[in-house]
């Protein structure tokens, strides 16, 4: 059946440099694609980790957001950015303790919305 | 025994082609009206996506595409009958020629581009965390500086991967893309190309590179249109 077999360099009309390069990024860009649960006990809860972290994440990203605008249009006392700030800060760090918690890594938190392009 | 599909095509009366499918088994044509599925018989289920199989998948699709028109099946798809499939080809019908008809005489072409610039890694990965600055003013300060940059670079990234992908989308009858899947992934695209225009896309490819040194460009194919018309929730 070797016949049958064609060489994957034959798929290749051109290329750049190191191709290992392109499939160790390719993987990272996989690994945000959504997938189905795994059904091991220890699989559903780091997949279930992941989903309520991505939420989670989403909505501090968000409130930063809002608020790096406030503070860029002026409209914040430096106590009021202090405060906020602050606030950020530990909500960062909480954040970064369930992540280690979870084994889990700042590129995974995040969904493919489809058409839609990525969550975060 | 369940039933492996590989493709719907378009002239199911037009022999198979003369080489085995997955578990070495004979591969046959289900037609219905002037659309067909191309499947072989399975004994033991599901295959396993490794890739020698991959390819041999591949094979049978590429081999298809000489003769036909053709809608690749998602790798691993399997009917428990040869009824089920005909049932699918029953309801699907009209969206398989639309298909066939979509994607004849066009094959798809991959485009990655890697963008080699050093802001690539996000400022919070090579300097402290940023909780460790100290006050929250600071805090929001910095913040609001990376998110300035953030913004610049991704808006340099929208740029630079329109004008790798404008000309080659001059070439494609449709294309696909995606920017920045990961920080360095600039551009992941794909183009449904013409036969007779894959040496032009190739070429085209050829004269952008030197243009954009910041970038490497990775250009694969001829495929089958995965990216275009897989039929995935048919079936």
């Amino acid at each position: 059946m070797s016949n049958q077999q064609q060489p994957a360099s034959s798929k290749l009309l051109f290329e750049q440099g190191d191709l290992e390069d392109f499939a160790a990024e390719m993987e990272r860009a996989d690994n945000t694609l959504p997938r189905r649960i795994n059904a091991d006990p220890e699989g559903v809860e780091r997949g279930l980790a992941k989903l309520v972290l991505t939420l989670i994440e989403l909505l501090r990203q968000l409130l930063e957001r809002q608020a790096l605008k406030r503070v860029e249009s002026g409209s914040l006392t430096d106590e009021e950015i202090e405060r906020l700030g602050t606030t950020f800060q530990k909500l960062q760090a909480r954040m970064e303790e369930l992540k280690r918690t979870f084994g889990l890594e700042n590129e995974e938190l995040n969904l493919n919305l489809g058409p839609l392009g990525d969550l975060l | 025994m369940t039933v492996y599909v590989y493709a719907i095509i378009d002239r199911p009366t037009i022999p198979v082609p003369d080489m085995p499918g997955l578990e070495g088994a004979a591969l046959d044509t289900l037609p219905c009206q002037d659309i067909g599925a191309v499947v072989s018989l399975s004994t033991v289920g599901k295959a396993p996506p490794v890739e020698a199989i991959l390819w041999q998948h591949e094979t049978v699709v590429e081999a298809l595409m000489a003769d036909h028109s053709v809608l690749p099946v998602r790798f691993g798809t399997m009917l428990p009958d040869e009824a089920a499939v005909q049932a699918v080809l029953v309801t699907h019908y009209a969206e398989f020629t639309v298909g066939l008809e979509r994607v004849r005489g066009h094959v798809e072409l991959g485009l990655r581009v890697l963008w080699n610039d050093d802001s690539a890694r996000p400022l919070t990965s090579d300097q402290p965390p940023p909780h460790s600055l100290g006050s929250g003013r600071a805090y929001m300060l910095a913040r609001l500086e990376e998110e300035c940059r953030l913004q610049v670079r991704r808006e340099r990234a929208e740029s630079l991967a329109r004008e790798i992908h404008t000309p080659l989308a001059r070439l494609a009858a449709e294309a696909t893309l995606r920017t920045l899947m990961t920080p360095r992934l600039l551009l992941t695209a794909a183009y449904l190309v013409r036969h007779e225009q894959v040496a032009a896309f190739r070429q085209e490819v050829e004269t952008l590179s030197p243009t954009y040194p910041e970038v490497r460009l990775l250009c694969t194919g001829p495929w089958p249109p995965f990216s275009f018309v897989a039929v995935r929730n048919e079936l």
